[in-house]
């Protein structure tokens, strides 16, 4: 590692100040060669976390499944644990994660109705809750710019995806400001249409998560798209 | 279910990464997941309320993780190399051309020593502050910080030999 190296992460992480931060920021005009090595440092965080977040798509396994379900029955809650003030919170991305419940088994027919409902109808739809209102108000305006990794208004896209071929091309989503659920929305020519939302009865919301039966099979076949595939697509939107 | 179990399962998305970041494999992740949750359950009493869960977790994965790789027989290769070691300049090595596949990051980084492994997994792919890491790795932020600047060159120079081989 050079000192350089020592420099340009004190700076990536914050920690340089003062003259010390007024010197990089000036070298950093003077030099090209710093400035190369800074872009790439950022190029291959968002190379490193793309690979990382693959694991998004996978199912949980048997056994860590079945741990989680008892969990969230309550079954493995020590009579120690700690219980904390405020409001409560549902752990939304366990719908799409654990294998489809009672309610599920119409999915299928409940996203069509969901899509309609999100794309379809003026805003004074009934919407239930903060993550639907996210999800009809901005997801599809967000699908046309915001590149994968990068968070605005509190929604995230984790992957862009499509077959060899074909122009549809889809794009899985999660809502960061409602703990994290997932979507997805599929475009074939100017606008996006809400694939995959799904919502759990009497819970305050439980969309689909990114390994949902409905995401997971409007996915088959598809390559997720690099980068700078993706940017190629979003600069045409 | 308690808040507390439900903020336990609002890290797993965030913890299978770490998982996965540190094993290279889906299926060792979601082991280790598990055994940390088996933990975390197991010593709930210890856990502080009002405390960050996620960096108690993440903890608890850590050492996991460690304990783990003893069991196995294999040492953690940690390396301890957190001085500066030269002057040069930063080099102008190729950007890269065109993205790599995900199997080839993944590989580059699981050939990174352990310890880089785990600040890549926390800062780069979990979102964790460089304070946050040094928290949960219990090493001080310096070390962390070169740690994470090794790391980068190291996976950078991996994949850079894997697009001169091929």
């Amino acid at each position: 590692m050079t000192i350089m190296d020592d420099l340009i992460e004190r700076y990536l992480a914050g920690s340089l100040e003062g003259d010390a931060l007024k010197d990089f920021e000036k070298r950093r005009e003077e030099d090209p060669v710093l400035e190369e090595r800074l872009l790439r440092c950022r190029e291959m965080e968002s190379v490193i976390r793309n690979a990382a977040q693959e694991i998004d798509a996978v199912p949980l396994s048997a056994d860590l499944q079945a741990l989680v379900q008892k969990v969230e029955r309550g079954k493995h809650i020590a009579v120690t644990a700690p219980v904390r003030s405020g409001g409560a919170k549902v752990s939304n991305w366990l719908a799409g994660l654990l294998p489809p419940p009672v309610w599920a088994t119409g999915a299928a027919l409940a996203a069509s109705a969901l899509a309609f409902v999100l794309f379809g109808l003026p805003s004074k739809a009934p919407l239930k809750n903060e993550a639907i209102v996210l999800a009809g108000a901005n997801v599809s305006a967000l699908a046309d710019y915001l590149p994968s990794g990068a968070v605005e208004d509190g929604v995230t896209f984790t992957g862009s995806f499509q077959r060899d071929g074909e122009t549809i091309i889809c794009r899985v989503f999660q809502i960061k400001a409602a703990d994290t659920p997932s979507g997805l929305v599929c475009a074939d020519g100017a606008d996006w249409t809400l694939v995959a939302f799904t919502e759990r009865p009497k819970q305050a919301y439980s969309p689909a998560g990114t390994r949902s039966d409905l995401i997971e099979a409007h996915l088959v076949g598809m390559a997720r798209l690099s980068p700078t595939d993706e940017a190629v697509f979003l600069a045409k939107r | 279910m308690q808040d507390w179990t439900a903020d336990i399962l609002d890290c797993i998305p965030r913890l299978r990464r770490f998982a996965y970041t540190l094993t290279g494999d889906t299926s060792d992740a979601d082991d280790l997941v598990q055994i940390c949750l088996e933990k975390a359950l197991r010593k709930s009493s210890q856990y502080t309320d009002g405390g960050d869960i996620g960096i108690w977790l993440f903890k608890i994965m850590r050492n996991a993780f460690i304990d783990e790789k003893r069991a196995d027989g294999r040492k953690p290769n940690f390396v301890e190399l957190d001085h500066p070691t030269s002057m040069a300049q930063p080099d102008a090595a190729p950007a890269p051309d065109t993205m790599f596949a995900h199997g080839e990051v993944m590989a580059a980084i699981t050939a990174l020593p352990e310890d880089q492994r785990m600040v890549v997994a926390l800062i780069l792919v979990n979102g964790h502050s460089y304070k946050e890491a040094a928290q949960i790795l219990d090493v001080p932020l310096g070390t962390v910080m070169s740690r994470l600047a090794r790391a980068r060159r190291r996976v950078e120079d991996k994949l850079a030999a894997e697009r001169r081989i091929a």
